[in-house]
């Protein structure tokens, strides 16, 4: 049969059709042994060059032409997987990965690792649980927040507190997120630990600058934590006994590779070692008690339903607690009582439903609840029949959020991964109120002062698409928001834009620009983070703080081990806020906008970098170089000043070595220039309030226009692993803070020393420190 | 010995060993905790310090302080033993008064609204203060009502005593006023009792400890009413309402609020520090004005 010259070359072009078809191969990375899913780790077509990597749950898209394939799976701390096959359809393709050394039979071939210097995304850290659970910490508690503090352009607050100001921000312009929820104090015992168990965490990630289109609600940092999702495979535990408070965290499967569980629990515990001391002390009329404890709860659930679906709960419970009360009971009935506490805590809760919807398109949606309370009060109640008098005054404030959202990763090509999606929040604020309960004989005063809650509407769409070709690497977005309170709307868009350009294999030039805007307001005292922490709106006379930041640095990888970076930031901030000169926030009937003002910031510094994340030495050595001004028109007579913690220099160094099977030693070593404070500059003797007597007065000198001495420690840690015998296996950790006992300030006041040359009292400066050397012994299993 | 007490016997010695070192740690280290410590902090070379807080018209003398002003750290200052005030009233000389051991007061010298008032201070071995003011107007009072209510539940409480003064703000800038009014009891042989202070109503007040001062900020131009009220039970009833409005200047309302507000911050280390408003030139201190203007009600 003779074929027709059209139909042969058609026949002849088929090859050619079919090779220039693409396919999608896509999945889910995860650990082999307990089925929790990698987040960002990467797949690599050994032939194309072309890769991706996982998202938040772990699924990638990589869209390849047809053909052989030779795809290399990979996730720092895993053995690689190297997967040869021929490529001809939509292919589904789960991966599991075993931690730990690599081994013989699998085969290894040199590529490049995905790390700091392949990314678009610069200023982010992801900071591996493990090592932070190496970090030698304060009588044994090992703290997240504390562990970021030791990283470039995060500073702390006072000494020993969690705060984190992220390049010259405040702690108010951080947003923390567990499994996507906000979470807005993150404080125990007034700052010294946070509320974050890590135990119950799988990954953080700080962002500090360069922030995606996805990311939006505030200028200076955000900080995600995921909390694990709960081994798949089989039943596993482990936890602590220490010199405060223990902890467990159990989690398995509830169907085996279907559904996990995840249940952590945290508590402290003097209130039980010293309620049986108060026990000894009561008598027959007399009864006195003592609350002071903390505890936190993490529980999460998850459930693949099938290759497209998969659903999540997981919540967080905190609460801390104090508090005394005291009564008193005579013979002739009569009887006295005082009760007085505080307690503040956090609620959060998310929903979310994983779905495949195609090989290149994923979906998450969730819906979050978070909210956070804060309450003092104080009773007292007196009986002589028939008379009864009580009186009692309450300061209550707080948070609450209802939020939803949807994010979509669509990756079309190995050049382009598009993220999207809306959401929205509703906001529920309770400024500040005080309730006073009065009654006596035949009177009852029941009465609240202050301010009234505030309902706000925050809203958001997003678009952002990581692209590569050749050797630049381009993220470029756009995030639109809006934010409803008082009948006003406050609209922003908000660009964003990060670059990434390959100057060789192993190094890459990295500049980003981002704007932001904060709808949402903390005011604090200047301290340590206080329960009086305050979380206000934006309102019609409050305007939302904005920034814009730029940032230029520079990423290398060497001998495959070590990450190095550096990187030059400027951030401005406009609108942020601060308490007026002296005011106060505690029973108060002044409105909280007349108590705040609004001005500018201005932050900029060099940040060097160089971290190890593998191999039996680990750990990382950072130094900032750094600026961090303010203005307000309302303080230090308008004129610009240095941020309280605008401190100059600081370096870390945090390193982890295990020695041996057994042991395994941890140091960490922290130096900081002292913070800026304000100091009382001159004394003079003036006219009294009476407008008739003298009085002595005292002036300030320009605010923070002194510096506290500089902060410097070394924590020192080490475990001991006990031989295992049966299923669990025993440690114990020791530790030891500030071995060296350097007398950190925690604060600076004036006072009366008495000076034996004159005779006389003379004015000095003291100098007040909280944490001395501390050691500590805890003991560990795991199962 | 099982796993079990083995481990719990190695921890319970750890811990025990522990505690005991925390114990000695922490009683051995008093210094440590609270020390005298060298710190850089801004220079200041020693001066002078001015305080003049004057009211008119008034039949009492206006108080003035000359004071040493000296570095924080140096010795309590002491009051300047020989200083002199010169006083212009709208440029012109008005008094000349020697100062003797930093107390002064200043007889037959008043000053109308609007009239302005110089001063200037020499003190052997300084420089030369200066501040001036300019005398505030008189308050518009509109209107004063006096009700003894007992419907009112102000806290709970009835038979409240309600004194309502209805005034005018002058619209063309800030204006500040301290309100001040007292009960005068007639005692009969024993005299007038001007001794009983009412108090205005918390909404009025700008400071919990400076409750009798107030910006026009939320009444700026308009017709405003403040309030004062009292318990009002009493052995004998009051005879007058003695209500005197005064209106001072923006310096004297600053100076005023930002010592009120350093002495609560003085000794909080979590406090917004306070800068003390002053207006003396070439040294330290406050030179502030007021005008009185009074009523006196039939109760």
């Amino acid at each position: 049969m003779k074929m027709s010259r059209p139909f042969l070359f058609l026949l002849w072009m088929l090859p050619f059709f079919a090779l220039a078809q693409k396919y999608t191969i896509h999945g889910v990375i995860r650990d082999k042994a307990s089925g929790e899913s990698l987040i960002a780790a990467g797949v690599y077509d050994l032939n194309s060059l072309a890769g991706a990597n996982t998202n938040s749950y772990g699924f990638y898209s990589l869209t390849l032409p047809a053909g052989k394939v030779r795809l290399r799976y990979f996730y720092v701390g895993y053995e690689e997987v190297l997967l040869e096959f021929e490529l001809s359809r939509d292919t589904t393709l789960d991966v599991k990965l075993s931690a730990g050394i690599q081994l013989g039979e699998v085969e290894i071939t040199a590529g490049r690792e995905e790390s700091i210097e392949r990314t678009t995304r610069m200023s982010t850290v992801d900071l591996p649980v493990d090592q932070i659970k190496k970090v030698p910490a304060l009588l044994g508690e090992v703290d997240v927040l504390k562990a970021l503090q030791l990283l470039p352009g995060v500073s702390g607050g006072n000494e020993g507190t969690s705060g984190i100001y992220v390049r010259g921000g405040s702690p108010d312009q951080n947003l923390i997120l567990l499994d996507g929820t906000p979470v807005y104090n993150v404080f125990h015992l007034g700052g010294i630990f946070s509320v974050f168990n890590a135990d119950a965490l799988k990954n953080v990630t700080l962002t500090k600058g360069g922030f995606p289109a996805r990311f939006g609600g505030r200028l200076s940092s955000v900080l995600e934590l995921n909390m694990k999702e709960g081994n798949m495979n089989e039943f596993k535990g482990e936890g602590g006994l220490g010199l405060i408070s223990s902890r467990a965290t159990f989690e398995g499967p509830i169907v085996k590779d279907k559904a996990s569980f995840m249940v952590s629990g945290r508590r402290t515990y003097l209130d039980l070692v010293t309620a049986p001391i108060f026990a000894l002390a009561q008598s027959d009329s007399q009864d006195f008690g003592l609350k002071l404890y903390f505890y936190d709860l993490n529980a999460k659930m998850n459930w693949i339903v099938n290759e497209k679906h998969r659903l999540y709960l997981s919540g967080y419970f905190g609460q801390d607690v104090f508090g005394a009360d005291f009564s008193e009971r005579e013979s002739n009935g009569a009887s006295s009582s005082f009760d007085n506490g505080l307690n503040w805590g956090n609620i959060t809760t998310s929903f979310r439903w994983n779905y495949s919807i195609s090989p290149k398109l994923f979906a998450n949606t969730s819906i979050h609840y978070s909210r956070y309370q804060f309450n003092i009060r104080s009773a007292f109640e007196d009986k002589r029949p028939p008379d009864r008098q009580k009186f009692g005054a309450s300061y209550f404030s707080g948070i609450q959020d209802y939020s939803a959202r949807t994010d979509f990763d669509y990756s079309p090509s190995p050049f382009h991964a598009i993220k999207f999606g809306v959401g929205t929040t509703r906001h529920r604020y309770s400024p500040g109120a005080s309730q006073y309960d009065l009654s006596f004989s035949d009177v009852t005063i029941d009465t609240v002062l202050g301010d009234k809650p505030i309902w706000a509407t925050e809203s958001y769409l997003y678009f952002e698409d990581d692209m590569k070709f050749g050797r630049w690497g381009l993220n470029a977005g756009l995030n639109a928001s809006s934010f409803y309170v008082q009948q006003k709307t406050y609209p922003s868009l908000q660009p964003r834009l990060s670059a990434r350009y390959f100057l060789t294999d192993k190094t890459t030039l990295k500049a980003s620009f981002a704007t932001m805007t904060q709808f949402i307001n903390l005011l604090s005292n200047e301290g340590a983070g206080l329960p009086s922490d305050l979380w206000l709106p934006s309102t019609r006379r409050i305007r939302p703080q904005e920034s814009w930041q730029a940032a230029l640095g520079a990423a290398r990888v060497l001998k495959g081990e070590y990450e190095l970076s550096a990187e030059a930031y400027y951030k401005s901030m406009n609108h942020v806020i601060s308490y007026k000169e002296g005011a106060s926030f505690l029973f108060s009937n002044e409105g909280w906008e007349d108590k705040i003002t609004q001005g500018r910031g201005e932050a900029y510094g060099l940040e060097l970098f160089v971290q190890k994340k593998k191999g039996k030495l680990n750990g990382w050595i950072g130094y900032t170089l750094s600026w961090n001004y303010r203005q307000f028109d309302e303080i230090n007579s308008g004129r610009k000043y240095r941020f309280r913690y605008d401190r100059r220099h600081d370096f870390e160094i945090v390193a982890n070595y295990e020695l041996t099977k057994r042991w395994t030693l941890s140091a960490t070593w922290q130096y900081a220039t002292g913070n800026a404070i304000t100091l009382p500059l001159l004394k003079y003797q003036t006219i009294d309030n009476t407008g008739w007597g003298i009085t002595p007065v005292e002036v300030t000198g320009n605010k923070n226009a002194a510096t506290m001495p500089a902060f410097h420690k070394l924590d020192l840690g080490a475990e001991y692993k006990m031989k295992k015998r049966g299923f669990i296996q025993h440690s114990l950790v020791f530790s030891v803070y500030n071995a060296y006992a350097r007398a950190n300030p925690f604060y600076i006041v004036t006072d009366q020393d008495y000076d034996p040359q004159t005779g006389q009292n003379k004015t000095v400066f003291k100098q007040v420190s909280i944490l001395p050397l501390i050691p500590n012994v805890s003991y560990q299993f795991k199962f | 010995m099982s796993v079990i007490s083995l481990n719990f016997n190695v921890m319970k010695k750890s811990l025990i060993a522990c505690l005991a070192l925390i114990g000695m740690i922490f009683s051995s280290c008093e210094d440590f905790f609270y020390k005298t410590i060298d710190i850089e902090s801004e220079d200041f070379p020693p001066g002078i310090a001015l305080s003049a807080i004057w009211k008119f018209p008034t039949n009492d003398d206006n108080p003035l302080i000359v004071s040493e002003a000296l570095a924080v750290l140096d010795r309590a200052p002491k009051l300047i033993p020989k200083s002199t005030l010169t006083i212009y009233k709208n440029d012109a000389l008005a008094q000349e008064i020697e100062i003797t051991d930093g107390l002064g007061s200043v007889k037959s010298f008043s000053a109308d609204p609007g009239e302005r008032v110089r001063i200037t201070l020499e003190v052997p071995g300084y420089q030369k203060l200066e501040a001036e003011q300019t005398v505030p107007d008189s308050t518009r009072i509109l209107d004063v009502k006096f009700t003894r209510d007992t419907t009112v539940k102000l806290f709970g409480l009835e038979d409240i005593d309600l004194f309502e003064v209805r005034i005018q703000d002058d619209p063309g800038r800030p204006n500040y006023y301290r309100a001040q009014a007292r009960y005068i009891f007639d005692r009969g042989a024993a005299g007038l009792d001007t001794s009983h202070f009412i108090a205005l109503t918390p909404e009025f007040a700008n400071r919990e400890n400076q409750s009798d001062l107030i910006s026009d900020e939320i009444f700026n131009g308009r017709e405003f009413v403040l309030t004062f009220y009292d318990f009002g039970t009493f052995s004998t009833d009051p005879k007058y309402v003695f209500l005197e409005l005064i209106q001072v200047t923006r310096d004297y309302y600053l100076n005023r609020e930002s010592q009120a507000l350093s002495e609560i911050a003085n000794g909080n280390p979590f406090a917004e520090p306070v800068i003390l408003h002053q207006n003396v030139r070439q040294g330290q201190g406050i030179f502030a004005l007021s005008y009185a203007t009074e009523w006196l009600i039939l109760r």
